[in-house]
């Protein structure tokens, strides 16, 4: 095979050298891109096997010259009939063809061809762009199932043009099809097909296999397209569907029976139009999601949940939780673990509602554009910044700032993106013109860019897509260089997302505030430090921008890295969703959420059952007449527990933990089930689950034992207090000055009883409600703990309360978090004494 | 045109994942060393018996010599550890010119930057040569090492040493003689490792989720069990209602005269689970066995498990033998959607742990290659016509 040497190639790249003007027919060529000193010229990557190519201009117009080495042509006669060939292709853009053909002698290239050798040379239009080999293997980030798609049937497309001319390119590989800006106004990017060298004729004599090639290499695109998505893993997790699609059309295009293959969408005895038809519907998603819960215990956590339409499906809302959480302005809102933020945050989203059939009356109550933002995702990348450069306080501050300035604008043009899809969604949101907000991030971000190399100019024909792929691949730039310390690719300071906010503002026609819906915004995720460089963005106030923040008791911070306080009275509205819930004792409340929510998940299944009717009334539905029940009874088997008040009275807010109950009750029910399941298997079933769930305690690593001790113990003290006294004890109580805080009096105390408590509070195996002043005098406080409700049936107590475990001092709440048995066992005692001196004085009266 | 295709017709097919990995390098044993330099040798500072076996061999070898050598420090039983170090600084000092440079084992961040900045001292060299000991290495440990090798864009020839230890604990006759009293020492919290720390997300396996993806756990275990538990505990608030589908376990199967452990393996991890009232968790469809020795053998099952789980959010548990989470950090190059969850015990039982020195293997990898082979796996080998095989895209 005829091919450049690595010599000749080597010299090409580092030192070559060429004269300032090439004469082809009598016209002069200047050579662009070429050192006036030394003549050396910047070729880059355009060395092919056989040639090379020159950028070069004639009487004003740009072109390229495409120089082949001497030997690549058999005679004089072939480059004259590759020109004819391609004339052929004339009338088609896509294939750039050879405007002039001649030869040519370069003296500084004697050292190594022959002093007689002719070059071959062809005048082509130049174009500008980079190959789609470049971009799969340089630039992955850039590609989306959407341009896939477009740049295989544009190529298949070529592939069928030349069949129908009785060519073949014959060369048609990714590093032969370019992709290109075209147009001025509506900027489009498209495929040129270059290199046409090896343009051949097929007839009917070339064997099938030959007359194939241009298609073979089609299904090599299909194929390195596939695997540059497959490798690059953050493309492969979000278009797992789009890959399994092409994998079905690999599939079809190596079967060696066309009409097997694509049968259904030939037309007559066009292969070509088929593979099209298949090809357009590559990003259809036709295996898809599931549409629905496989059964009603599905996806118990809201992040499980499969996709949005089933979410909306789901979703049931806390009256007074989701009238907050729909206020047009900034929200705190923390809560135990599982009650249901992150399902009511996705809910609120664009995202989400966009899977909405009908944008109605119920979207209309969500004043603002939400825009989803889960701590989860940006939890490893800020964690990195947080664990190695805490000790450099400007280049932590700058890239903890711009890389989350980067996630939230991300996620902004993605959620337009998604809305400039559904036209009924535009006008809905009163989408008027994204334009002016897409040209300003880009020109922010391209004047802030700081890399050797520019960023792409922005695409006209999916502005918001293309730049949201530039957003991805600096986020990616940004994260490297934060890896290893390097200089950041771009620094984005404090007021970037209000600016854009203002501009997003601007393009839904100043109908909707921007609402950033930061859900899971806790130490855990975003540790404290974290959040103090970036809770000047998180708490900026403005008429266009808000921030909805999900986050749990102690677990976040109002401070900002200059000492600034941000407070509930100013900046936010802060709510206590967990205190709400536990402290409301409004049963009926619970009750219908409980039963509308199980309802909504039979319905998404097409059953027609009813929670209401399975599971029916309570015989005890009242705190005491359960407590009478509990007190008096003694010896046999119970059936106290069942029905739906005693489900509803067990709920403390954990609503994965109330389902996961319900799916025990309800093992075995069918789609149609008419009868209730009885009172005695609803007792057994909710009896063990509160058993097996307080045994797990135990399984907790840290400070497992020790919690499961004071769990049960309290458990039993409670039962004891309630056969004893007829008292219902739930809650613990500990009375403080109004300025001392029980976290701080238990460290100082005993590091251990600390820990313990914080576990205690964090797993929610108590609640902590807030701090009471009704037994108190001024300047006191009451600090009260519950214990989760879902342990009573194991000890079986009742769910009200008439009295309280009181605490008397830190030591005693130490010695209560370490010695449970015993401190409690004392507790006891004490009681049995005083109840004595009681009797006794009694009887002294009588 | 006829749509008849003619037999001939190139088939673009799925690289065999057992092809690929079968190209990559198995354990040798470690009779010589192939060459008597390296630019970089990572040593560990343990208190086991092994943990000084390579230095003494090498620092034995009259021309032998590292540039550089960097050494891992445990924030664990440094007392023990102290003890073998003086060892270990004579034989460093008569092969190293230069002093070492000691880093923080359990902190993975700092390992990663530590060996990007020894690595990138030598700027200048066309191909690298690194040694790393792993005979003592924690799973945080060779993890993070392997992270910051498979990373780095140089080109780097890696050989990998590991000593086995004469005898391990429970002992074959302990357990042969009783093995109920063997699973309940195994299960028992104090044996060898004495209480651990909340189980954490690698920060350089962090993944890629996506939240409406379901949760999926590989739990590659050790044989004691608390640092497996733990872990699993810490994975998921709703933990306590998991599935059998939603886990999987890649158990330990030891070498010829340490085969017995397997079994010893499986029996307390299903005892483990049966106190805990997860014995749900354990089925003959969710685990499966493989080589502790055999790296290759854990890098093919866990590319088979995490391919055939599409639409998971998928936490990697990798605390087996040392091997195996060799093959799991290789996986792990290619696959970051996985995260990884770690758990780092609080303090080791020195006198319960392993004794002796056993057998010494090496495994000698062309990272550049290696990372090549591994890019393939899952994707399709592209035949042109008549049959010739495209590695990569040809260049224009």
């Amino acid at each position: 095979m005829v091919s450049i040497t690595e010599n000749f190639k080597h010299w090409l790249k580092e030192d070559n050298s060429f004269p300032k003007d090439l004469v082809i027919d009598g016209k002069a060529y200047t050579i662009l891109d070429r050192n006036e000193e030394n003549g050396h010229v910047k070729i880059g990557n355009r060395i092919g096997t056989k040639g090379f190519v020159l950028k070069v201009k004639c009487d004003d117009k740009t072109s390229a010259l495409k120089i082949s080495i001497p030997s690549a042509y058999k005679n004089e006669e072939a480059p004259i009939k590759e020109k004819k060939l391609s004339s052929a292709l004339s009338d088609y853009d896509v294939f750039i063809i050879p405007e002039v053909i001649g030869h040519i002698r370069i003296p500084e290239l004697d050292e190594y061809f022959k002093q007689d050798d002719k070059f071959y040379c062809f005048i082509l239009k130049w174009v500008d762009g980079t190959t789609l080999k470049n971009i799969i293997e340089h630039d992955s980030d850039l590609l989306s199932p959407e341009n896939i798609q477009k740049h295989l049937e544009d190529i298949l497309d070529a592939v069928a043009t030349l069949a129908l001319k009785k060519l073949k390119h014959d060369d048609l590989h990714l590093g032969n099809i370019m992709l290109v800006e075209q147009g001025t106004i509506l900027k489009t990017k498209v495929i040129k097909i270059v290199d046409m060298g090896s343009l051949k004729c097929i007839d009917d004599t070339s064997s099938y296999g030959k007359r194939r090639e241009d298609f073979y290499n089609f299904v090599a695109a299909v194929v390195h397209f596939r695997d540059a998505l497959f490798k690059n893993r953050k493309l492969y997790v979000q278009h797992q569907q789009f890959i399994a699609n092409i994998d079905q059309l690999i599939f079809k295009l190596n079967d060696d029976d066309g009409f097997r293959a694509f049968g259904d969408s030939i037309q007559g005895d066009d292969i070509y139009r088929g593979i099209l038809k298949e090809v357009e519907g590559l990003s259809s998603d036709n295996l898809g999601n599931p549409k629905k819960l496989n059964n009603p215990f599905d996806a118990l956590s809201a992040e499980h949940i499969p996709t949005n339409d089933i979410l909306l499906k789901l979703f049931v809302h806390y009256d007074e939780f989701y009238t907050k959480l729909t206020s047009n302005t900034s929200l705190l809102m923390h809560g135990p673990r599982g009650c249901g933020k992150t399902m009511a945050f996705r809910y609120v989203s664009v995202n989400t509602q966009l899977s909405s059939i009908s944008f109605g009356e119920e979207l209309k109550k969500i004043p603002y554009f939400g825009v989803y933002i889960g701590c989860s995702q940006l939890q490893p990348y800020l964690s990195w910044i947080n664990n190695v450069y805490s000790d450099d306080t400007s280049y932590y501050q700058k890239s903890v700032v711009t890389f989350f300035s980067l996630y939230l604008c991300t996620e902004l043009v993605e959620t337009f993106y998604n809305v400039s899809l559904n036209q009924e969604a535009q006008k809905f949101y009163e989408v008027k013109n994204t334009k002016t907000l897409t040209n300003f991030i880009f020109a922010k971000i391209q004047e802030q860019y700081q890399n050797s190399e520019s960023i792409p100019e922005l695409s006209t024909s999916s502005p918001i897509q293309h730049l949201k792929n530039i957003l991805e691949k600096i986020k990616a730039e940004v994260y490297n260089s934060v890896l290893n310390k390097k200089d950041l690719p771009i620094i984005l300071g404090d007021a970037f997302i209000p600016e854009v906010s203002l501009k997003a503002y601007g393009a839904l026609n100043k109908s909707r505030k921007i609402a950033y819906l930061l859900d899971d915004y806790t130490f855990n995720r975003i540790p404290e430090k974290i959040q103090e460089a970036l809770n000047k963005i998180v708490w900026f106030r403005s008429h266009y921008q808000q921030f909805s923040i999900s986050s749990e008791k102690n677990s976040y911070s109002t401070k900002d890295y200059q000492g600034a306080n941000y407070d509930d009275t100013r900046e936010y509205d802060k709510v206590d969703f967990g205190s709400m819930i536990v402290a409301g004792d409004d049963n009926e409340n619970h009750k219908s959420f409980i039963i509308d929510m199980m309802n909504h998940r039979f319905k998404s299944l097409g059953w027609k059952v009813k929670l209401e009717d399975l599971i029916g009334a309570s015989k005890y539905r009242t705190h005491t007449s359960l407590l009478e029940f509990l007190k008096n009874h003694s010896g046999g088997s119970l059936d106290c527990y069942h029905g739906i008040d005693i489900i509803s009275y067990l709920w403390s807010g954990d609503i994965a933990l109330i389902l996961q109950l319900l799916s025990k009750i309800l093992k075995d029910i069918s789609s149609d089930q008419e009868e209730k399941i009885l009172p005695s298997k609803q007792h057994k079933a909710i009896k063990t689950f509160s058993e097996t769930y307080e045994r797990y305690i135990q399984n907790f690593h840290v400070y497992g034992k020790e919690m499961s001790s004071v769990a049960k113990s309290f458990g039993d003290y409670s039962h004891s207090a309630l056969k004893n006294d007829g008292h219902m004890i739930r809650n613990l109580e500990f009375s403080l000055s109004t300025g001392e805080d029980i976290w701080a009096l238990l460290k100082n105390t005993d590091p251990s009883a600390h820990g313990i408590a914080q576990e205690l509070i964090k797993k929610t195996i108590f609640i902590e409600l807030i701090d009471s002043k009704a037994k108190e005098e001024n300047k006191a406080k009451t600090v009260r703990w519950q214990l989760k409700k879902m342990y009573y049936p194991a000890h079986n107590i009742t769910f009200g309360k008439n009295h309280y475990l009181d605490i008397r001092n830190i030591d005693e709440f130490v010695c209560f978090l370490t010695k449970p048995n015993q401190f409690l066992d004392e507790k006891k005692r004490n009681k049995t004494n005083k109840n004595k001196t009681n009797k006794n004085q009694m009887e002294l009266w009588k | 045109m006829s749509n008849r295709v003619e037999k001939t017709q190139p088939m673009n097919t799925l690289y065999q994942t057992e092809d690929l990995i079968g190209q990559l390098p198995g354990a040798t044993a470690l009779n010589q060393l192939k060459k008597n330099t390296t630019h970089i040798l990572i040593l560990a500072n343990g208190f086991e018996d092994r943990a000084n076996a390579f230095i003494n061999k090498i620092s034995g070898i009259p021309k032998y010599k590292a540039t550089t050598v960097l050494i891992a420090k445990y924030t664990t039983n440094t007392n023990d550890n102290d003890q073998t170090y003086p060892k270990m600084m004579d034989g460093v000092n008569k092969i190293c010119d230069n002093k070492p440079k000691t880093f923080d084992a359990d902190d993975q961040q700092k390992v990663f930057l530590t060996i990007n900045q020894a690595i990138s001292k030598f700027e200048e060299t066309n191909l690298l040569d690194v040694t790393v000991d792993i005979s003592v290495s924690s799973d945080r440990l060779i993890l993070a090492i392997m992270h910051s090798l498979l990373k780095s864009k140089y080109k780097i020839n890696l050989s990998i040493i590991y000593h086995e230890a004469a005898s391990y604990t429970p002992s074959k006759e302990e357990y042969l003689k009783n093995k109920e009293d063997c699973i309940k020492k195994v299960l028992s919290s104090d044996i060898q490792e004495k209480g651990v720390h909340p189980a954490f997300f690698s920060p350089l396996n962090h993944g890629l989720s996506k939240p409406e993806y379901s949760d999926f756990i590989i739990q590659i275990p050790t044989l004691k069990l608390e640092r497996p538990f733990a872990a699993l505990m810490d994975s998921d608030e709703n933990f306590f209602n998991r599935s059998e589908t939603s886990i999987c376990w890649i158990l330990g199967r030891p070498e010829e005269e340490h085969a017995w452990r397997e079994e010893l393996q499986k029996k307390s991890l299903k005892k483990g689970l049966e106190s805990r009232d997860f014995e749900n968790l354990f089925t003959e469809h969710n685990h499966y066995v493989c080589s502790t020795l055999d790296y290759q053998d854990t890098t093919k099952l866990l590319f088979k498990i995490i391919d055939e789980s599409s639409r998971k959010n998928i936490t990697l548990m990798p605390m087996g033998s040392k091997m195996q989470t060799i093959g799991a950090s290789l996986v792990l190059s290619v696959r970051s959607e996985c995260k990884v969850m770690l758990v780092k015990p609080k303090r080791f039982n020195k006198s319960a742990y392993t004794d002796g020195i056993g057998k010494a293997w090496m495994l000698s990898f062309e990272l550049e290659k290696a990372k090549e082979i591994l890019k393939k796996v899952g994707c399709y080998n592209i035949k042109l016509r008549g049959g010739k095989e495209s590695d990569s895209l040809p260049s224009s």
